[in-house]
């Protein structure tokens, strides 16, 4: 437990030195800010939807960049290197107390950028329309931070798995692509051709094959404008049998999107001649 | 002859109050009556009755015609059951009061505030509260509902509670600047055909305005807001819906305003704001929109394909998360009137002549809202990356992209815009070159 503790000070040191972790604590607060004055345009709607607005605005681009962070994080520290890692692992500690405390080192650093960035814009917001919603997007930020431990789990995956770190950073580059663009984009194209109930429950079922798309569709209803998804968003939730059952879905699959790429690292990282 | 300049004021002032018409008191200090209910029965046609602040637990019947009015906000608490203020005269007036108490919709009765059943009375600054249906009127005419505020049992679901002003059989009626909340049907034309809604404001009800087989009604400078409806307007024709604000109406299923079976109404002027979906149209044909503005709408026009023919103009489309959904196949829709298009904040054409029409047509879907057209369950996907990158790709292919579009989208002059997508591709971009640049450190 201290060596894990140990590692994940030592990731997180090195992690919050990172020029571009700083530089993306200080586009988050930057993005907060000009979100909630374009919210703010329509200002009739202003001090009701603040926070809603600006989150509707900010989900998009926490979708790209969070995943994007983590990926390239996850896979610049998780990925074996000839320089020191060698001296690292002939250590008396386990490869797995190595894997899981550099994931909490870098979760720590990541979530620790998207909290203070984000928590920098909301005070801007709270301080001149009232914190009204302030909960709502406390929430928005917890899930930003689910979603950069899990693309940092996949990046572990990925760097555990792929033979070099050149290997690593593509495939990984390819899994966020994969995930962000690609996925919902293919899933979209189906939906247009599947209509008819067979498709809406495709359609359904399928979110639950990308994290992004459970993490967007639980930011847009616990912090985005009230009823966002309208009749869809009803139909999803009675899919799930409930509004309990699709909060507990959606809770077990960001835990299994996380736990299942770290366990499948640690298994390749176990059997691996480093 | 030449009459005096005043003698048209003298001769209104003696009609309004003939020689013989009487003030009778009630409630204060050397009153004539301690209770309302005497007071009506001495009166004769024509009389006032003034009642004095306090509380009256009585039910009322006015049976002729005459002016009732409260001075200090009386409170008048009906027994509990039927309905507590009943005109059956004519050119009758209540004006003043606060009434609670009625029945509470257990039974078939009429459980109102005040109960109309004739012509040409004036129901004016009254408050009603705890009733079950603020103010009914049932086959009467030209009636005046003005200036009350209604508020309803906004503790109970919708199906529960009663209606704020209910019209029923009842053409011709006015029903102006009234302040209603948490009713079912805040405002309810039924069979009222040639009413007026005028400055109203309407919050916290399934329906603000509610609108049935009533033509010709106008429906104007009303502000319906937070509500699950803003107008739910039904088989009436001819209805002109002028200059209100719909706000906020987010509830399920969340509509600004529905037109379902409305032929040849026109909506302008109106401001559409922040809801859930702004307008609806469907099974409605040659209506026309014009001047309004859809602002910060989830999706602020849906058209079912059983809408026809309907036509938009001069309407500004801004900030919306989708401007146009049209479910299945579009029906004859114009999107500009006279040559006049609308104003989109999507639009990406120029105008390069300065006549303030841009020069390439607007299709008034994105690939996002036609795929959401086809199927209703991909609105799951909204704000995804992968939807603005449909919406790119499909610019960038040049591919056509549907056949709904606006031939002449109005441009503002200089308005050169950034869009939220070339903030996000430069983020991206920006992003990846700073992770880029990191890691090549990092290896070093």
């Amino acid at each position: 437990m201290r060596n894990l503790i140990a590692i994940a000070r030592l990731e997180l040191r090195a992690a919050a030195r990172l020029k571009w972790i700083q530089v993306l604590a200080a586009a988050f607060a930057l993005m907060t800010a000009a979100a909630a004055y374009a919210a703010g345009a329509a200002t009739e709607l202003y001090g009701a939807d603040g926070f809603a607005r600006t989150t509707m605005t900010l989900v998009p681009v926490v979708l790209v960049l969070v995943p994007l962070g983590a990926i390239v994080l996850g896979v610049s520290s998780q990925a074996i290197e000839t320089g020191s890692d060698p001296f690292l692992f002939v250590q008396p500690v386990g490869r797995a107390t190595i894997l899981f405390g550099r994931w909490l080192g870098e979760l720590a650093a990541l979530g620790g950028a998207i909290a203070l960035g984000f928590g920098a814009g909301g005070a801007i917001i709270a301080s001149s329309s009232g914190p009204d919603g302030l909960t709502a997007f406390a929430a928005f930020v917890a899930l930003s931070v689910a979603l950069a431990a899990i693309f940092l789990s996949l990046a572990a995956a990925v760097a555990a798995t792929a033979g070099t770190r050149t290997t690593a950073l593509g495939a990984a580059t390819f899994v966020w692509f994969f995930f962000v663009l690609l996925y919902d984009g293919l899933a979209l194209s189906l939906a247009g051709q599947l209509t008819g109930s067979t498709g809406g429950r495709l359609l359904f079922g399928s979110v639950f094959g990308n994290p992004t798309d459970v993490i967007r569709i639980a930011m847009l209803q616990v912090a985005g404008t009230s009823n966002v998804l309208g009749a869809a968003g009803e139909a999803w939730t009675r899919f799930l049998g409930g509004e309990r059952q699709a909060a507990a879905a959606a809770a077990t699959a960001l835990a299994a999107w996380t736990a299942v790429p770290l366990g499948i690292a640690a298994a390749a990282l176990k059997r691996r001649d480093v | 002859m030449r009459l005096p300049a005043a003698a048209p004021l003298v001769a209104a002032a003696l009609i309004a109050a003939p020689a013989d018409a009487r003030t009778w008191t009630v409630g204060r200090a050397g009153a004539d009556f301690p209770l309302i209910a005497p007071a009506i029965a001495a009166a004769a046609p024509g009389d006032v009755v003034e009642v004095t602040g306090g509380v009256y637990r009585e039910d009322l019947v006015i049976d002729k015609p005459l002016t009732l009015v409260g001075i200090d906000r009386p409170v008048l608490i009906g027994t509990g059951e039927g309905t507590v203020v009943t005109i059956t005269a004519g050119g009758a007036e209540v004006r003043g009061f606060a009434i609670e108490g009625s029945g509470t919709g257990q039974t078939n009765q009429m459980d109102a505030g005040i109960h109309l059943l004739s012509d040409g009375n004036r129901v004016t600054g009254n408050l009603l509260r705890r009733v079950f249906y603020g103010i009914v009127v049932v086959d009467a005419r030209r009636n005046e509902i003005a200036g009350n505020e209604i508020h309803g049992l906004r503790d109970l679901p919708f199906g529960r509670r009663g209606d704020g002003i209910y019209l029923y059989r009842a053409p011709e009626n006015v029903v102006a600047r009234n302040r209603v909340s948490g009713e079912r049907d805040a405002i309810y034309f039924q069979y009222a055909p040639r009413g007026r809604a005028i400055d109203n404001v309407v919050s916290d009800s399934r329906y603000a305005l509610h609108d049935m087989f009533s033509d010709d009604t106008l429906i104007a400078g009303n502000e319906f807001g937070n509500s699950a409806v803003g107008a739910n307007i039904m088989n009436s024709r001819r209805i002109r819906f002028e200059g209100n604000r719909i706000l906020r109406n987010r509830g399920i299923p969340g509509v600004g305003v529905t037109l379902k079976e409305c032929d040849d109404s026109t909506v302008s002027g109106n401001t559409f704001l922040g809801n859930l979906r702004g307008l609806l149209l469907d099974g409605s044909s040659n209506n026309r929109f014009a001047g309004n503005l859809f602002a910060a709408n989830d999706t602020a026009v849906t058209l079912f394909s059983s809408a026809e023919a309907n036509a938009f103009g001069g309407n500004r489309f801004d900030g919306n998360w989708s401007d146009v959904v049209l479910s299945g196949r579009d029906s004859r829709t114009q999107w500009s009137i006279d040559g006049r298009g609308n104003r989109w904040s999507r639009y990406r054409g120029f105008d390069f002549d300065g006549d303030g029409i841009g020069e390439s047509p607007h299709p008034v879907t994105g690939a996002f809202e036609r795929i959401e057209g086809a199927n209703p369950a991909a609105r799951l996907f909204l704000q995804s990356p992968a939807a603005a990158g449909l919406e790119l790709a499909e610019r960038a292919s040049g591919a056509p992209a549907g056949d709904a579009l606006d031939l002449a989208p109005m441009v503002s002059r200089g308005a050169a815009r950034w869009p939220a997508s070339a903030t996000l591709a430069a983020l991206a971009l920006a992003a990846g070159a700073a992770a880029a640049a990191a890691g090549r450190r990092r290896t070093c």
